[in-house]
């Protein structure tokens, strides 16, 4: 009943994550009512192939090759955060808290998944150890099993070149204590910290 | 209602939110269940239905599905110093998988889930090492699993293995070892790799396995466990040490 490129459109938006046949369809009629900014998502859309990866950190840039972090010189260079994916880089930005630099695994170690130290940004992690003069690791993985297998596997990879630390794990800000699960409170009790600190 | 305790051997995301799991659970075998909500909702779900974590489960039927419904889980048992080290964790992968392979579907195999169970524990405990671990694992799993490899004597012409430390060869189709007289095998396995196999646990507390009996011992069994099953498991390149 709908012309193909209509019907097109309804399809490829329904692969979008959380968006269903009805929603996608939603979608489309608004989009066909609304001319100018269906023209805006498709430039954008054209335009993503000008999105690359930053050669350092792996974060998303343009085509020069070296994100704004990368390239900002009052950024200390000797701290390195690690981060899974890009989303966690852009978490820890947001709060402002970290003045140093990232690099982004693109993934967790995970055996039962079968993803193996080697399918990883770990080999571009080891170069840069190895050839820039890194002082700190910051290990800021996800609170998972997945990652406290990669946590682990670069703190037995890397403890004897370089300084080696993780962010806190523990009760939520906000978090009642009584709500929360057991492994989280065995966690937060065996990495206390003094008051003094 | 049901209740179980269970293992979670794999995850699979499942539309936006939900989860799928196989379980291997102490009552009830293997099973697949979906916990709904899974990725949103961390209050029914507790350490967000983590690998490497003992469970209760609380199950529920669906209607023309063989896909139970996971309402609940809490913890039983958690492994704090298993999940500490690297090895330890690859290698209780392992042992999930593994057990995962054998494990009959919605069938209660109360030995193999036992088994399972108390090598978590042993692998949560400082005293033993992850690699001396690793061959009685795989042995035990395919003695309990019905598929015992004959490693003590020749599956040919019977005679015992001798104590003197001279290898023997392999046979995957026969399922045992083959002595120099009966064939013509590259030398394996000997008396010494043996008894990583068969040893009590208490004899292998604080002991440590050199890395050419393991690989031995690992190349072997692996070997025949493809060979058996037909069966790749994804987190044995996980176990080359
Ligand atoms: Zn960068
Ligand atoms: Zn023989």
């Amino acid at each position: 009943m709908l012309p193909p490129a209509f019907d097109n459109l309804i399809k490829s938006l329904s692969r979008l994550p959380g968006i269903g046949r009805k929603t996608a369809r939603r979608l489309a009629f608004f989009l066909i009512d609304s001319p100018e900014l269906g023209k805006d998502i498709a430039s954008g859309l054209i335009d993503l192939p000008l999105v690359n990866n930053c050669r350092i950190c792996g974060f998303y840039c343009s085509v020069d090759s070296v994100c704004s972090i990368c390239s900002n010189p009052s950024r200390n260079s000797e701290i390195l955060c690690i981060v899974t994916k890009p989303q966690d880089m852009m978490a820890i930005e947001s709060s402002g808290s970290f003045k140093g630099r990232y690099h982004i695994l693109f993934g967790n170690i995970s055996p039962l998944d079968g993803i193996t130290p080697e399918d990883i940004k770990l080999e571009e992690l080891e170069k840069k150890i190895a050839e820039d003069n890194i002082q700190e690791l910051i290990l800021a993985l996800d609170s998972t099993v997945d990652g406290e297998t990669t946590s682990q596997y670069i703190f037995e990879l890397f403890k004897d070149s370089v300084k080696i630390s993780r962010i806190a794990a523990g009760i939520p800000f906000g978090g009642e204590l009584e709500y929360t699960d057991k492994i989280t409170i065995t966690r937060a009790l065996s990495r206390r910290t003094s008051l003094d600190d | 209602m049901d209740k179980v305790d269970a293992y979670i051997s794999k995850k699979v995301q499942y539309g936006e939110s939900d989860l799928i799991l196989h379980l291997i659970t102490k009552e009830m075998g293997k099973i697949s269940a979906i916990a709904r909500g899974a990725r949103r909702s961390k209050k029914r779900f507790e350490a967000g239905l983590s690998n490497y974590i003992l469970y209760s489960c609380s199950l529920g039927h669906q209607n023309r599905s063989n896909l139970f419904l996971l309402k609940e889980t809490s913890i039983v048992k958690s492994f704090q110093f298993l999940l500490n080290s690297y090895r330890r964790i690859s290698t209780a992968a392992y042992a999930t998988e593994l057990t995962a392979l054998f494990m009959p579907e919605n069938q209660e195999e109360p030995l193999l889930f036992e088994f399972l169970n108390h090598n978590y524990h042993l692998l949560d405990n400082p005293d033993f090492s992850p690699a001396v671990l690793v061959p009685r694992i795989m042995y035990k799993i395919l003695e309990l699993a019905g598929f015992p490899p004959q490693l003590d004597r020749c599956i040919h012409c019977n005679s015992l293995m001798p104590d003197t430390g001279a290898r023997w060869g392999f046979d995957n189709n026969q399922g045992g070892v083959v002595c120099p007289d009966c064939g013509d095998l590259k030398p394996i396995v000997g008396i010494n790799e043996l008894k990583w196999l068969v040893a009590e646990v208490d004899e292998l507390k604080n002991r440590r396995i050199n890395r050419r009996e393991y690989n031995n011992i690992y190349n072997l069994l692996s070997s025949f466990i493809r060979y058996t099953t037909r069966q790749w498991l994804v987190s044995e390149k996980f176990l080359i040490f």
